[in-house]
C-alpha cells in the first residue's frame, strides 16, 4: 500500500494535527499555549464542513440567534475543543492532571460502588477521554469505550499507536463499526462487572437508533445503550466530563436511569429510558452549549 | 502528581504558579485565605503543578499586546489598520523560535518548554531592548516589559529568602 498524499495529511481529520498537537504539548510553553490554542483554532474556522454544522446546530438551540453572534460561538466551541484535546494529550503524554470539580458526588460515588456492572452514557461534550482515563486509574474493574473509529486510516494507526503507549490497561477501546458483534461483547462486559462508556449524541451509520426530541427538533440518537441496559439489568449513568477553565474540569454525574421492561412493547418503554436521557443531555447541552463538540447537524432543519 | 481534596483556598498555593511575581502574589493569599465551604453534591480535586493557574493567561494576554504593538510600529502602514493585522500576525510570531528550537534544534517529541520558553522571552527581550533606545511609540510598552522582567527577578530573590516560610504555609495543605 502507498503512503498517504501529504494533502490528505492536512484535511480537518488528517494525521497532521495530531502530530502537530502533541509536538505542541511538548514543546509550547504553557504561558504561550493561550496565544498557539487561540491562533490555531481560528484557523480551523477554515474547515468548512466542521464550521457549518456547528453553526447549524447552535442555530437550532438558540433560534433567536444571529449569523455573526453564531460564527463567535463557534469559535468558542473550536477554542475549548482545542483545549480539550491538549488536555487529553498532555495526560496522555506527561501525566499531566487538571483540576477536578465532581457535582452530584452520590451518584458517582454509587456508580463506583456498584457491584454490577454498568453503562456511562455521555456526549461530545468537554473530554470524555480525559475522564475515562481518569476513571480507569481509580476504579477497580474494566473501562470499555465505545466510539467510531477515525475516518482517516493514517490517523486511526496514529492514534493505536498512542494508545497503545499511554493508556491505562484497565481502558478498553471498541470500535462501533459491526453492531451486532460489539453488542454481544458488550453485553458479556457488563455481565462480568465491568463499565461500558458510550457517547449517546450521536448516531454513526450501521448503529440502532430511536428518534426523540431535542431542542424541539426530532432526532435520531443510539437506541444500544437503552438495549444493552435493558438486556443486562444495569443501570445507566449520564456523566459528564466539561472544561470549567484553564485545566479544570467538572464531572457531573446525574441520577441513574434504570431501563425496566414494564410492558409487551420493549421499544416503549426504552422510548420512556430515551426521553430522560434526552432531558439530561438538554439541560447540559444548553448550559454548556460551547462544549458540544458536534460537527456535524444533529437534526435536519425545519 | 500531588493532589488536594476539599480545600478550595489551596487553588493559592505558590507550587501551583509558575513566575516570582505570581507565587509571592499567591503565599500573600494563601496567607490570608480562610476555609471556603463545600457545597453539597460536590467534592474539589486541586493538581499541585506549577503551570496550573490562570497566571498563564495574564502572560499570554501581556506577551501578545506587547508583540502585537511591535508589529504595528514595523508597518509601513496607518496604524489603526496595521493593528488588526498585527493582531493577526503576532501570535505565529510569537510560536516562531519554538518551531526552530523544538522542531529542527531538539528532539521534537521531548519535553523542552524551557528551552522554547527561553528562545521566545529572550527574542522579546532583545526586540524590548531595542525599542528602548529607540524613538518609536512603543518604546513605553518596551518599558513595561523589560520592568516586568526586572521585578520578577526581584521577586525571585524576595521568595528565595521566604522559601522556608512559604514552604510552611504550604506543608499544612500538602499534609492534609
Amino acid at each position: 500500500m502507498t503512503g498517504q498524499p501529504w494533502r490528505r495529511r492536512l484535511l480537518a481529520h488528517g494525521v497532521f494535527w495530531r502530530q502537530l498537537l502533541r509536538w505542541g504539548v511538548f514543546n509550547i510553553p504553557p504561558w504561550l499555549e493561550p496565544i498557539a490554542i487561540g491562533f490555531w483554532s481560528l484557523l480551523f474556522l477554515l474547515w468548512t464542513a466542521g464550521r457549518r454544522g456547528v453553526m447549524a446546530n447552535l442555530a437550532m438551540m438558540k433560534p433567536t440567534s444571529t449569523t455573526a453572534g453564531n460564527l463567535f460561538r463557534t469559535y468558542r466551541v473550536f477554542w475549548n475543543h482545542a483545549w480539550t484535546i491538549a488536555d487529553n494529550v498532555r495526560f496522555k503524554e506527561l501525566r499531566t492532571v487538571p483540576d477536578w470539580q465532581f457535582l452530584g458526588t452520590s451518584h458517582y460515588e454509587a456508580l463506583q460502588a456498584c457491584q454490577g456492572g454498568a453503562i456511562i452514557l455521555t456526549a461530545h461534550m468537554g473530554s470524555y477521554d480525559l475522564g475515562a482515563q481518569l476513571f480507569a486509574e481509580h476504579a477497580d474493574r474494566r473501562i470499555v469505550m465505545v466510539r467510531a473509529p477515525e475516518i482517516d486510516p493514517e490517523t486511526r494507526r496514529f492514534e493505536e499507536e498512542v494508545k497503545d503507549r499511554t493508556v491505562d490497561e484497565r481502558l478498553q477501546v471498541g470500535f462501533n463499526t459491526q453492531a451486532s458483534d460489539l453488542a454481544f461483547e458488550l453485553l458479556d462486559e457488563l455481565r462480568q462487572g465491568h463499565i461500558i462508556a458510550i457517547q449517546g449524541d450521536r448516531v454513526t451509520p450501521g448503529i440502532a437508533s430511536m428518534n426523540t426530541t431535542l431542542f424541539g427538533k426530532t432526532v435520531a440518537l443510539p437506541a444500544g445503550p437503552f438495549a444493552l441496559a435493558m438486556a443486562s439489568g444495569v443501570p445507566i449513568y449520564p456523566l459528564f466530563v466539561v472544561r470549567r477553565g484553564r485545566r479544570r474540569y467538572g464531572l457531573l454525574t446525574f441520577e441513574p436511569i434504570h431501563v425496566v421492561r414494564r410492558s409487551r412493547d420493549r421499544d416503549e418503554d426504552m422510548r420512556a429510558a430515551m426521553a430522560r436521557w434526552t432531558d439530561v443531555l438538554q439541560q447540559v447541552g444548553s448550559a454548556y452549549w460551547f462544549q458540544w463538540f458536534n460537527f456535524y447537524p444533529y437534526a435536519e432543519k425545519a | 502528581m500531588t493532589t488536594i481534596r476539599n480545600r478550595p483556598e489551596a487553588r493559592w498555593l505558590p507550587s501551583r504558579f509558575h513566575f516570582a511575581l505570581f507565587r509571592l502574589y499567591a503565599a500573600v493569599r494563601l496567607y490570608t485565605a480562610k476555609p471556603s465551604d463545600i457545597l453539597p453534591e460536590t467534592m474539589v480535586v486541586l493538581a499541585v503543578d506549577r503551570d496550573q493557574s490562570l497566571e498563564q493567561y495574564v502572560v499570554a494576554v501581556w506577551l501578545f499586546l506587547t508583540t502585537t504593538a511591535y508589529v504595528t510600529s514595523l508597518l509601513p502602514i496607518h496604524p489603526l489598520v496595521a493593528l488588526p493585522l498585527a493582531a493577526i500576525v503576532s501570535p505565529f510570531l510569537l510560536q516562531l523560535p519554538t518551531f526552530l528550537v523544538g522542531g529542527v534544534i531538539l528532539p521534537r517529541f521531548r519535553p523542552n518548554h524551557t528551552a522554547n520558553g527561553i528562545a521566545v522571552m529572550g527574542v522579546l527581550t532583545a526586540a524590548s531592548l531595542a525599542y528602548a533606545y529607540s524613538h518609536r511609540w512603543p518604546r513605553i510598552v518596551a518599558f513595561v516589559f523589560i520592568g516586568a522582567m526586572a521585578s520578577n527577578v526581584v521577586a525571585a530573590g524576595v521568595a528565595w529568602a521566604l522559601r522556608s516560610r512559604i514552604a510552611g504555609l504550604e506543608r499544612e495543605y500538602l499534609q492534609s
